[in-house]
């Protein structure tokens, strides 16, 4: 080869790790960082030695304990992006023992299938490791002088990668990337560091229609105490997008993501029930984002044991363990721990039955309101305008509804008032708005398309999301 | 210039030895994890290897016919295996004096004293434990372990990511002395019951069409040919207040006794039928009692918190195998405001170990729930106080000769269960409990899988997990046929 052509393969060479970089970090940034959030890696003998019980012990251990510095921006892309570079380096040196015109530009064909694979959160950086290491192995063999030697080495090498090759065909099947569930990842991801402006933002575009964009706006707004004054603002797949239903084949993420709202709701059994089925279903039945979410759990329910138990977990981690420690520092002082009010009465609920456990939360716990406003909102998404009326009655009026009623309230309650009953009575006993009132009568004049955010323009027109 | 680093080095050295530092006494016992101060333990345990948070080395003196100490450079204490087995060889049946120092930076500390009575009485040698994470009414990859009590090794009996991840349940041996036999529910569309008597190995199918369900909780008898079983239909269901979280209920439960030799199933009208729900059976340890947990039956989950099961004896000739015509109040828990569950009756004949709680079936997410021991020839029940801990204790054993019960407690965190044990002496006092020992005592800590149904046997389960992959796969099943009892 020329030393022209070296000079271009070189720079097209370059080009492309460039573009596997941009394509990383600035396209799929939170595929990346979901490897993080399915993952967990502690600085613990036991814990250590664990991977030694496994097959490819090293390539595990070196990739998780890399993994968790993916929560760092930008670690991922360049981390992920350097082991490819190595893969290339020894796919080159292999295709050129095997006398290849083009070996640079060649490599770059099985990087780019393994740089797709990379792209799923389910698999492990450490499969890009050991398959940087199984390539170089290959490549060292070949320098093997004795033939019969090198030979017999190439067989067991290959009989050795059937199991890793077996788990890149495997990853390979896993969710393809997209941007949909870029935009999923990433409002899921900044719940997690609390940035809920940024949440509350992105849940109004929410330019794909999802299911976890709605429902993590509707967390957004029930965190300041306003579900019902934004929740008609954005796009709301009927009442899919409140709460994220716990079931077989439901995928790890979303199992994760349900807990968000079970815990403000101060629904902490199901929460922790499905923090604890996120992680026995993430790829490897551990994730550190789970033990936090647990621990939280914990924390507010008053179970001090357990949360100690997941905190010490944390402690034991590269980048959780300050807020750890902080956790176990709280847990130590008798002023840390919150004032748990255990007056929430006891009864059994089927798994993903809400309306039942949201209704036992709002009507016997003296810190109900959220869920409260859930279970408004719920009824009202569903359309069970019956529901609603008695849940307000019931739960609502007399604790709730002392200044100005939601909005969303009033246009509902407009629509269940009794025919028989003086509307002055009713309006007034409700705290129905003179604008809610004139905004109704617009409404029903044809005027609809004025109150695109209106509950009556979502009864008429809201149909179930596909 | 050369000398500098050398002297340097000399005088770090000098530094870090032991002997240096202030020397502080504490009149507590040491916070050690676990918690292995005063305790009787069984001269056959693996090293009771533990951890003192904090500490940048520890020296244990330990004083009993001779005088042995052990010193560790870091916060974990590993006794080298040799010179722990030569130590309890010679201290079987002793009381040992233990003194504790750590060095906390450059001060040491001394704590109090403590003991350890090293039993003579052996503990059966294996115990099976299962390995699931404990939101277990779901499950993703769960296994059954092996572990051998005198080392730290393990082997895997069975592992769900080799039967489809079908649930693997009640690995459970016989007790006495006749030949180990044991059984395993392995569920799924290709599973069964896994029956293994002296070595053969065999694949039952304990449903029938006149049975309300396959065998779940039970046990065998001593001589291995018989099995009394509950057909419960367990149903998860969770708790919307916020001080228990899950709950499991019957849907339904009745009693069947499976004649492992003639290949049968069968019943009696006294424990099977509708008006009361029949569960956990167990032999008693002549073989000729069944002792049970029997609750009126209640609309479920509406009345799961009114259901209070009582404890029954139904007796049982081995010659027929046939049940008895009369049923026994044993206790009435329900009369107490309580519920019995997993009674278990010791070799020796003499107690029922029991689990309480404050009703159901499935007290191990219940906080309450405390094991006692109820004494058979004198009605006697003891609440075990200082056996108990802050959380669930329950899943129990007896060991082989009734000298060591195992159980899994949630004391620790109210999640996770360990298993712990207790010595029982011939009056019937139990000492204070301590957990396996692990060859890192952090192990616990990093594990995200609860110890779940602990049980002691002797000799090691003739089958791995790659013969269960096969029994699942491959091996053909065996339909018990159902007969009915004659009058």
């Amino acid at each position: 080869m020329s030393a022209r052509a070296g000079k271009s393969s070189i720079r097209a060479v370059t080009l492309f790790f460039v573009a596997v970089w941009a394509v990383f970090q600035f396209a799929f940034p939170y595929h990346l960082v979901m490897k993080e959030r399915y993952d967990l890696f502690l600085a613990a003998g036991s814990w250590i030695a664990g991977y030694f019980q496994k097959p490819a012990p090293l390539s595990f251990l070196a990739g998780d304990w890399l993994t968790q510095f993916f929560l760092i921006p930008g670690v991922a892309a360049l981390i992920i992006v350097a082991f490819l570079v190595i893969l290339w380096d020894g796919f080159r040196h292999l295709f050129a023992s095997f006398g290849a015109r083009h070996p640079a530009l060649g490599a770059l064909l099985p990087v780019v299938a393994v740089a797709f694979i990379m792209l799923s959160p389910e698999v492990p950086l450490a499969l890009l490791i050991g398959t940087c290491f199984a390539v170089w192995l290959a490549v060292a063999i070949l320098r093997i002088p004795r033939k019969p030697l090198r030979y017999l080495a190439l067989a067991a090498l290959v009989v050795l990668l059937i199991p890793s090759a077996r788990s890149l065909c495997t990853a390979a099947r896993i969710q393809q990337p997209g941007l949909e569930r870029e935009n999923d990842y990433r409002i899921y991801f900044n719940a997690c560091l609390d940035q809920w402006d940024k949440v509350e933002k992105m849940g109004a575009r929410n330019p794909y229609e999802s299911i976890v964009v709605s429902y993590y706006y509707n967390i957004s707004l029930a965190r300041k105490g306003q579900l019902p004054e934004g929740l008609l603002k954005a796009y709301q797949p009927t009442y899919h997008g409140l709460f994220i239903p716990v079931k077989p084949g439901v995928a790890c993420f979303r199992l994760m993501a349900s807990t968000d709202a079970l815990y403000l709701a101060g629904d902490y059994a199901q929460a922790q029930h499905s923090a604890m089925l996120g992680m026995t279903f993430s790829p490897r039945q551990r994730s550190a984002a789970m033990i936090k979410a647990l621990s939280d759990i914990a924390f507010a329910n008053g179970d001090y044991d357990t949360a100690r138990r997941y905190l010490k977990m944390l402690s034991l981690t590269a980048l959780y363990k300050k807020w750890a420690r902080e956790g176990l520092q709280l847990l130590d002082t008798e002023a840390g721990r919150l004032a748990i009010k255990n007056d929430c009465r006891d009864i059994l609920v089927q798994h993903n039955d809400y309306r039942t456990s949201l209704a036992n939360i709002a009507a016997t716990s003296s810190d109900g309101k959220t869920a409260t406003d859930y279970l408004l909102c719920l009824d009202l998404l569903d359309k069970d305008l019956l529901q609603f009326r008695q849940d307000y009655d019931h739960l609502y009026k007399g604790r709730y509804d002392m200044g100005a009623v939601p909005v969303l309230y009033q246009e509902a309650l407009l629509m269940t008032f009794d025919a028989d009953s003086s509307p002055a009575d009713q309006l007034t006993a409700y705290g129905i708005s003179r604008t809610t009132l004139d905004n109704c009568t617009e409404f029903l004049r044809g005027h609809e398309k004025r109150f695109p955010q209106s509950y009556w323009f979502y009864h008429k027109y809201a149909q179930p999301a596909q | 210039m050369k000398r500098v680093p050398i002297l340097w080095l000399l005088f770090l050295i000098l530094t870090s030895c032991a002997g240096g530092g202030v020397l502080n006494t504490s009149e507590l016992v040491p916070p050690m994890q676990p918690d292995y101060t005063d305790i009787t333990f069984p001269a056959n345990i693996a090293p009771l290897n533990f951890k003192l948070e904090g500490a940048d080395a520890l020296e244990l003196e330990i004083c009993g016919s001779h005088a042995y100490r052990f010193k560790s450079g870091g916060p974990t204490l590993r006794f080298p295996m040799k010179k722990w087995k030569a130590m309890l060889t010679q201290e079987a049946g002793n009381t040992l004096q233990l003194s504790l120092s750590a060095r906390m930076g450059r001060e040491w500390v001394r704590y109090a004293p403590f003991t350890w009575d090293v039993s003579a009485d052996s503990l059966d040698r294996y115990l099976s434990y299962r390995l699931i994470e404990p939101a277990y009414e779901v499950w993703n990859v769960l296994s059954i372990e092996e572990r051998d009590i005198e080392t730290f090794e393990t082997r895997l009996l069975a592992d769900n990511t080799r039967t489809e991840g079908a649930c693997i349940n009640c690995h459970t041996a016989n007790r006495g002395g006749g030949a180990q036999t044991s059984f395993m529910h392995v569920r799924g569309s290709k599973g069964g019951t896994l029956y293994s008597r002296d070595g053969q190995m065999r694949k039952l199918n304990t449903a029938t069409d006149s049975t309300a369900g396959a065998a779940v909780y039970g046990e065998i008898s001593a001589d291995g040919r018989y099995g009394i079983f509950t057909t419960a239909d367990i149903r998860p269901i969770l708790h919307s207040g916020r001080e228990n979280k899950l709950e499991v209920f019957d849907a339904s439960s009745d009693l069947i006794l499976l004649d492992f030799d003639q290949g049968t199933v069968s019943d009696s009208p006294l424990v099977k039928g509708a008006e009361f729900q029949e569960t956990f059976p167990c032999w008693s340890a002549d073989g000729r009692t069944v002792y049970f947990c029997r609750s009126k039956a209640l609309p479920q989950p509406a009345g799961t918190f009114d259901m209070h099961y009582d404890l029954y004896a139904i007796g049982f000739d081995p010659s027929t195998g046939r049940l008895g015509d009369t049923l026994q109040l044993v206790i009435d828990a329900a009369a107490a405001g309580k519920s019995i569950s997993f009674p278990k009756c010791s070799p020796d004949g003499k107690y029922i170990l029991l689990t309480v709680s404050d009703y159901g079936t499935f007290p191990i997410w219940h906080r309450e729930t405390d094991l006692w021991l109820y004494e058979i020839e004198t009605g006697a029940v003891s609440r075990l106080d200082g056996v108990n801990g802050k959380y669930s204790d329950s899943y129990h054993c007896w060991s082989s000769t009734g000298r060591w019960i195992c159980w899994a407690s949630k004391r620790d965190d109210r999640l996770y269960g360990k298993p712990y044990f207790a010595h029982v002496s011939a009056d019937g006092t139990v000492s204070k409990p301590f957990v396996l020992p692990q060859k890192d005592p952090d192990s616990y800590l990093t594990t995200l899988k609860s110890y779940n149904i602990p049980e002691l046997y002797r000799f090691p389960e003739s089958y791995d997990a790659s013969f269960v992959r096969r029994f699942y796969s491959g091996m053909e099943m065996e339909n018990m046929q159902y007969t009915r009892q004659c009058k």
